[in-house]
């Protein structure tokens, strides 16, 4: 169902972004103790024990790290540890992909700006989807 | 700076924008010299990817001078001429080292969007929607390249700007569809679309050893170029049986390798086309994909298809059981250009690969609606209208 909802979404244009961006939960509660996790190419040693940003989200989290199979790099798992909502989500979502880019490419890849878009209100919803455009989406 | 932008579904026109800036140690800014309209804008304008904003400046292939570099960057400086592929990649995460530049991990600042539509994200392009990373176009005085290094490639003095334009995405895309589609030496390839994407997939199946390489499409100016520019057989589908001759060439068997080059507007002859059109406008499908269906169907058993053509969501009649019962390995992907882009420089050194015929109109970015309208419309003998900022 959340497959067709979806598809509808990518058709209905700009207002369907959020929509997409949102993170596919198969239509049962989004459990808040989920690990998220990314895989870095990298070996664990060059890890430290909580790489920076999730070292300063502000709320504590659980962290594993280990060797992905096969020579795949290494896998960065993550989890909140005490309740802090779909916010606290978005931002250990946000956290991991960043410590992903620092690890590979050494510092966060910016957006152009000053941009040279105009704000519209058909705009709108395109904006909100890509202020959090690293905070949904499916880690 | 003067920008061509998207102000809306079939909307473009020349705007004042704020000048680009080093965000990023490994940037660079270029200065544009030529950058081309693509068959992938083409879906941007009709409103099939809906994540454009009023003001996106358009233009992902290009080719200009470097006139700024953070002070990460190790390969360029001001001064060098560079093709930049069309692709944002960082060079440094597992897809990158892969060679599969498109789908870097760290390219796309708002990796979100696709995740959601498609499961996992891509990279960046330029002027390709928010979707995409929302990057600044090319069409425009000067554009920010990220990661330089990686994507920005000095083009060799004798290689002329008219022809090295070409290896930011369309001959990068062509030859992935041939290389990755497993064109052998004996091969009988068929490519379905004669635009510049289809032309460069036919010369790439010759250079890789070919035996034949056939290229469909309607436009007679088109299947001309693809015979005298690109030594490659044409066919005219409105004018012919496509399977009957495709049978004939090759003993019976159908092509080895199909490449479609024609994506997710295609056009057909006959009621398949009314019911995609219909379907596509009442967004219960979100793309046609008829040379799609055409190639699996031809493919010989056994065949490998590859889609260079760009989708975005969803189609319909998928024809899954010549897929399977034929045994068929059908792949896609947008393109690696970091992957090809030297080798193909050295090609059009050596004259192998000829590209500047595909630049049919060249024109300020003032005429960019008039140059993107006739692009559209495939008037006036059209392949590609080339910008000059
Ligand atoms: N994969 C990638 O990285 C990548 C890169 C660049 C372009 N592309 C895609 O490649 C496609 C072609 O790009 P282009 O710039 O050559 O576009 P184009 O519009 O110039 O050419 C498309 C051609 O396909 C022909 N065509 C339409 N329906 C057909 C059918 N049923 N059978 C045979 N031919 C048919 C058209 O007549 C036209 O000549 C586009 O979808 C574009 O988005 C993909
Ligand atoms: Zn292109
Ligand atoms: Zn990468």
């Amino acid at each position: 169902m959340r497959g067709l909802l979806g598809a509808a979404a990518v058709a209905a244009g700009a207002g369907a972004a959020v929509a997409v961006a949102r993170r596919r939960t198969t239509g049962r509660a989004e459990r808040m103790d989920r690990w998220h996790s990314v895989t870095i190419a990298c070996e664990p040693e060059e890890l430290g024990p909580l790489p920076p940003p999730l070292d300063s989200l502000g709320f504590p989290v659980e962290v594993v790290i280990r060797p992905a199979p096969g020579g795949r790099g290494t896998e960065l798992a993550a989890r909140m540890t005490e309740p802090r909502g779909r916010d606290g989500v978005r931002a250990l979502r946000k956290a991991l992909r960043e410590a992903r880019q620092l690890v590979e490419v050494g510092e966060i890849l910016q957006p152009d700006s000053p941009p040279t878009t105009e704000r519209t209100l058909t705009g709108a919803p395109l904006a909100y989807a890509t202020r959090h455009g690293k905070e949904e989406g499916r880690l | 700076m003067k920008a061509l932008c998207w102000n809306g579904v079939n909307d473009v026109g020349v705007r004042e924008v704020p000048d680009p800036r080093i965000r990023n140690s490994g940037d660079v800014i270029v200065k544009v010299r030529r950058s081309t309209t693509c068959g992938s804008d083409l879906h941007l304008l009709g409103g099939y990817i809906p994540f454009m904003r009023k003001g996106d400046v358009l233009g992902h292939e290009f080719l200009g001078e470097v006139v700024e570099v953070g002070d990460g960057v190790r390969n360029h400086a001001v001064g060098d001429r560079v093709v930049v592929s069309s692709f944002v990649s960082c060079g440094r995460c597992r897809y990158c080292r892969n060679q599969e530049f498109s789908l870097c991990d760290n390219g796309n600042t708002n990796p979100a969007i696709t995740e959601g539509m498609w499961g996992a994200a891509p990279g960046g392009c330029y002027g390709y929607s928010h979707a995409m990373g929302g990057f600044a176009g090319s069409h425009a005085e000067y554009i920010r390249v990220p990661f330089a290094d990686v994507g920005a490639f000095t083009v060799p003095e004798g290689v002329s700007d008219e022809r090295a334009l070409f290896a930011s995405d369309a001959a990068p895309t062509g030859w992935m569809g041939a290389d990755l589609g497993g064109v052998r030496p004996g091969d009988v390839v068929a490519v379905w679309g004669a635009g510049a994407v289809g032309q460069m997939a036919a010369r790439a199946a010759i250079l890789l050893g070919a035996e034949r390489v056939v290229v469909i499409d309607r436009f007679e100016y088109r299947l001309a170029m693809v015979e005298s520019r690109i030594g490659a057989e044409a066919l005219n589908y409105t004018s012919t049986d496509i399977g009957a001759e495709l049978l004939e060439r090759t003993g019976g068997r159908g092509p080895d390798v199909c490449i479609e080059a024609v994506g997710m507007e295609a056009h057909t002859p006959g009621p398949q086309h009314a019911y995609d059109m219909v379907k596509q406008q009442l967004r219960l499908e979100t793309d046609r994909p008829a040379a799609v269906r055409e190639a699996i169907y031809h493919c010989r058993k056994g065949g490998s298809v590859f889609v260079l053509g760009v989708f975005a969501g969803f189609v319909d009649k998928f024809p899954l059981g010549a897929v399977l019962n034929k045994g068929l390995t059908v792949r896609g992907a947008q393109m690696h250009g970091q992957r090809y882009i030297p080798m193909l420089l050295e090609r059009m050194s050596r004259g192998e690969l000829v590209t500047e015929h595909l630049a049919t109109h060249t024109m300020s970015l003032d005429e960019g609606a008039a140059g993107y309208r006739i692009f559209k419309e495939k008037k006036d003998g059209c392949v590609r209208a080339v910008f000059t900022p």
